[in-house]
């Protein structure tokens, strides 16, 4: 049992760095980027921080952002394990392993971006129960960290105990999946719910401390989420020999639409909330939008990217509810692109950023990326589709059926 | 880039990873004289920035100066004519205490006077001051008003002051004083020019 | 990414696959071989940068556990080591001492915003006691606004006010350092318990288990606290060498610090500095257990102001007016 178990593990070794031409291209693209975004964070632990664009008054930056973006990524997987699992739709089922993957790969990014975000990052044990002092439940950083690792946990196990049954050949028994199933069902809407505490629980930021936000996040992850994976889907159907059937492109077209919907009013509420009635915790919100006024100059570089993603959004929204136009596949896929790029900006810039503008003194300062900081940012997107590349390489072929014991 | 690039390269950082986690570090430099920094000058001004302190006791052009000399052949008070001749170049402006008797002794013109006409030393000017700034007068006694060079649990040499060693008092208000340079708000606002301040 | 070669079913009747292009004869050599020596550069050239790497952590220093769990013994060899670290770095003969919080103290501190001018003598004796590099002023403990006289609007308030002389008609001035909360929600939100409330009241950081993940920055309504971006640099004759571990040590790159009100100094019966230099005599501080003391007349008898009251962090730093 344990000698076929290492007898896969050699061959999916192998698997890993054969492949065609084009795959391997690829691979050597994404390492490049990678490398040099690995380049940057090493220069980056020379010098300190100081390479990043972050100051006292704008403490987190495009790292958090992206951190995210990339935690709704995570747990947007639940929208197809609810169908799959709990449902029993079959098209979603034959595809469910692949959001799952794509979880995995954005919770690695995570923790990466958490890892080049933090000062020291050689003191990353002090996080681990038992052997630093992990300040749990009080931190909601210490919780994120608790469920971002138990979520890559359950889904390392889902996903890898089903595909070796797979390549076994053999009917994974329902024990040995299933709890962990439903367990990462409620995790996935958790680690979001976390990672919003995170800004919601602080009382010194007005434009962060409010119940909206988790609701507003699990609307943009739910959205975003499915949007990749559709697009992901026709990249695997284009390259390789699995199919994947129509119907659950079409499915996941329709959670995006009803979540892009969903994040888009409440967008709208909170809006209206922040502008109509206008108090001195409307200022993030004015920034974020309009720009601030502040000792006789203006503060305003933000608001052209909120504009262009509200408007990315609402165009994605109407490709999305109209029908004859959203049956279009490359519509479609239009949408998805669209309505990507606009949450990225309005939950990764557009939510971090502006909560540190004003400061707590009500000075504003603002914030601008470095070119090392933007360069660890691509370095650390290219490895994580670098993961996820590598594990459809493997999975694709057990799925198949052409990579099996013999 | 073929096959055996990729273990390479993971192979490779585990391996440099590895050697830079374990590199023993430097040794301790021979810094045979390390810099000694004496603190008795302290280091910072902590002496009344708005001036030295001023003569506790009564005094003219800097010089301790007998009053009566000159005050032995006259009483009264002359309100706007002494400020005229021999004092001409006393700046007064305390508020509504216009007249000289109200603060000095008419007669005994080397002490201050009390409600009742009594003499109060001129070593303990703030009695005096205390007849109208009541509420300033006791929280200078609980250290609340005045500079605090002391420790603050009460231990150690008072360095009290008293009120007309900081006031001037009869233009009892403080100048405006310049302020030290702002400060940078980040570390990409232009530096200070000029380096340290002082 | 078409068929992968190894697994065609031709192929697996045959007990696992074997890459089909396995490096064979001297082609294959050659191939392998430019793959290894690329990985090598790649390699090579994304960890170049750590060969200038100074300030790595001793393996003393790496393994170094918390602050309170550190025997005695075990602290005071800390404390010759990061000594000796000072020695190293800055050629700077220091003493570093870890003074205990009094019995029966409780630190607070009153502002008097009557009084206050803006000379910012505070800001600065302040960066000089707490080995604070002048040439980086943003990273002050304190920061003085200008306020308007009619408004308590922080966002209307001038930090960076330029005057020939101050007070400035129409204008008040308003200095903010850490509160040192009674609920402080910096001390919650660290995610290893760097940050701490020490029995005296002062909220006080370990340097040396900090992350640096910034969250008490994100956290602090009175924007208190500042982040070593990189090392700070100092000539040894600008360090003060009475240092505290919790307090005014020269702080390594990657730490979060903050006004400690002086505890180096404070515990042991002295002023803080900024209390120490101001010209105006506008800040008091004081035990605030003591019932006879300044900080409870204060209390009880002036108009006394807590910014931000509706956080509810319930600071031990009051403003108050004269009359």
């Amino acid at each position: 049992m344990i000698r076929s178990y290492l007898v896969f593990l050699g061959r999916a070794y192998v698997l890993s760095f054969s492949g065609s031409r084009l795959f391997y291209a690829w691979m050597a693209a994404l390492t490049v980027v990678a490398a040099i975004g690995a380049h940057e964070f090493c220069r980056q632990l020379v010098q300190g921080l100081e390479i990043t664009g972050m100051t006292d008054q704008i403490s987190w930056g495009v790292y958090i952002a992206n951190f995210t973006f990339l935690v709704g990524l995570a747990a947007a997987a639940v929208m197809l394990v609810i169908p799959a699992y709990i449902y029993r739709n079959k098209e979603i089922h034959d595809v469910v392993l692949f959001g799952e993957l794509l979880a995995i790969a954005a919770i690695i990014m995570c923790l990466l971006f958490v890892m080049v975000d933090i000062g020291r990052p050689d003191r990353f044990w002090h996080m681990f129960p038992g052997l630093g002092k992990l300040n749990f439940p009080s931190s909601m950083l210490a919780w994120d960290v608790v469920v971002l690792f138990g979520y890559l946990l359950v889904n390392l196990h889902i996903c890898g105990y089903l595909l070796y049954m797979k390549y076994l050949g053999r009917t994974p028994t329902l024990l040995f999946y299933m709890p962990f199933v439903l367990i990462s069902i409620a995790w996935a809407i958790s680690i979001h719910t976390v990672t919003a505490f995170l800004f919601v629980g602080l009382v010194g930021r007005p434009f962060w401390n409010t119940a909206i936000v988790a609701p507003r996040f699990l609307g943009s992850a739910f959205t975003a989420g499915p949007g990749i994976l559709i697009i992901a889907f026709q990249i695997i159907q284009h390259f390789s020999d699995y199919k994947i059937s129509e119907k659950a492109i079409y499915i996941l077209r329709n959670i995006v639409t009803a979540s892009l919907l969903i994040n888009l009013f409440l967008l709208a509420c909170e809006t209206f909330k922040e502008f109509y009635a206008a108090s001195a915790h409307s200022s993030s919100a004015r920034y974020l939008f309009f720009g601030l006024e502040h000792q006789g100059h203006h503060f305003g570089s933000l608001s052209p990217w909120i504009w262009t993603a509200i408007s990315m959004e609402l165009v994605a929204a109407v490709i999305l509810i109209v029908p004859p136009i959203a049956r279009r596949m490359a519509f479609l896929n239009i949408a998805c692109v669209l309505a990507n790029i606009g949450i990225w900006i309005e939950k990764g810039m557009g939510m971090v950023v502006p909560g540190f503008v004003p400061t707590p003194q009500g000075t504003v300062v603002e914030y601008f990326p470095t070119w090392s900081e933007t360069l660890i940012c691509f370095g650390i997107w290219a490895f994580g589709l670098l993961i996820f590349s590598w594990m459809l390489h493997l999975a694709i072929p057990i799925m198949s059926r052409r990579f099996k014991a013999a | 880039m073929t096959k055996t690039g990729f273990p390479t390269i993971l192979a490779g950082m585990a391996l440099s990873a590895s050697i830079l986690s374990c590199s023993p570090q430097a040794p301790l430099a021979q810094a045979a004289a390390l810099y000694e920094r004496d603190l008795s000058a302290g280091l910072y001004d902590i002496e009344p920035v708005r001036g030295e302190p001023r003569p506790l006791r009564l005094h003219r052009d800097g010089d301790e100066f007998e009053c009566s000399i000159c005050h032995e052949g006259f009483s009264g008070d002359l309100g706007d004519a002494a400020l005229q001749g021999e004092h001409k170049d006393l700046q007064f402006n305390h508020g509504l205490n216009l007249l000289c008797l109200n603060c000095h002794h008419p007669t005994n013109s080397m002490a201050y006077v009390y409600h009742d006409g009594s003499e109060i030393p001129d070593d303990q000017p703030n009695r005096l001051c205390a007849k109208c700034h009541g509420p300033h007068y006791r929280e200078w006694l609980l250290d609340i008003h005045g500079r605090v060079n002391e420790r603050w649990d009460g231990g150690g040499e008072p360095k009290k002051l008293n009120c007309i060693q900081c006031h001037n008092p009869h233009h009892p208000r403080f100048e405006p004083m310049a302020p030290e340079p702002p400060p940078t708000l980040t570390r990409f606002d232009a530096r200070p020019p000029g380096g340290p301040l002082q | 990414m078409s068929t992968p070669p190894n697994i065609d079913p031709e192929h697996e009747k045959n007990g696992p696959a074997l890459p089909e292009d396995a490096p064979s004869g001297r082609r294959g050599f050659l191939k392998s071989a430019m793959g290894t020596m690329a990985g090598l550069a790649v390699t090579a050239g994304v960890l170049e940068p750590l060969r200038s790497l100074k300030d790595a952590p001793s393996l003393e220093e790496f393994l170094q556990q918390h602050y309170t769990k550190l025997t005695p013994d075990l602290m005071d060899q800390v404390l010759r080591r990061v000594e000796a670290l000072m020695g190293e770095e800055y050629g700077a003969k220091v003493r570093v001492n870890d003074p205990k919080p009094l019995e029966g103290v409780e630190f607070a501190y009153a502002l008097n915003l009557t009084r206050c001018n803006g000379s910012r003598r505070c800001v600065y004796a302040c960066m000089k006691e707490n080995n604070i590099p002048l040439d980086q002023p943003e990273m002050a403990y304190i920061r003085v606004l200008e306020m308007n006289i009619d408004s308590l609007d922080l966002e209307e308030g001038n930090v960076q006010y330029e005057a020939s002389a101050v007070p400035r008609e129409g204008k008040y001035y308003l200095p903010i350092q850490c509160h040192q909360c009674r609920k402080p929600p910096c001390t919650k939100v660290c995610p290893v318990e760097a940050t701490w409330t020490e029995p005296d009241g002062i909220t006080v950081i370990d340097y040396n288990w900090c992350i640096g993940c910034r969250y008490c920055m994100a956290a602090c309504p009175y924007e208190a606290r500042r982040f070593n971006w990189t090392k700070p640099s100092f000539a040894a004759d600008e360090i003060n060498p009475d240092m505290g571990y919790l307090s005014n040590r020269v702080r390594p790159r990657g730490v979060v610090e903050k006004c400690h009100f002086c505890l180096h100094r404070t515990r042991l019966g002295k002023n803080p500095a900024c209390a120490e230099v101001c010209p105006t005599g506008s800040r008091i501080f004081g035990n605030i257990l003591d019932p006879e003391g300044k900080i409870q007349f204060i209390l009880k008898n002036k108009r006394v102001y807590i910014l931000k009251a509706e956080a509810k962090t319930i600071p031990r730093f009051y403003y108050f007016f004269d009359n």
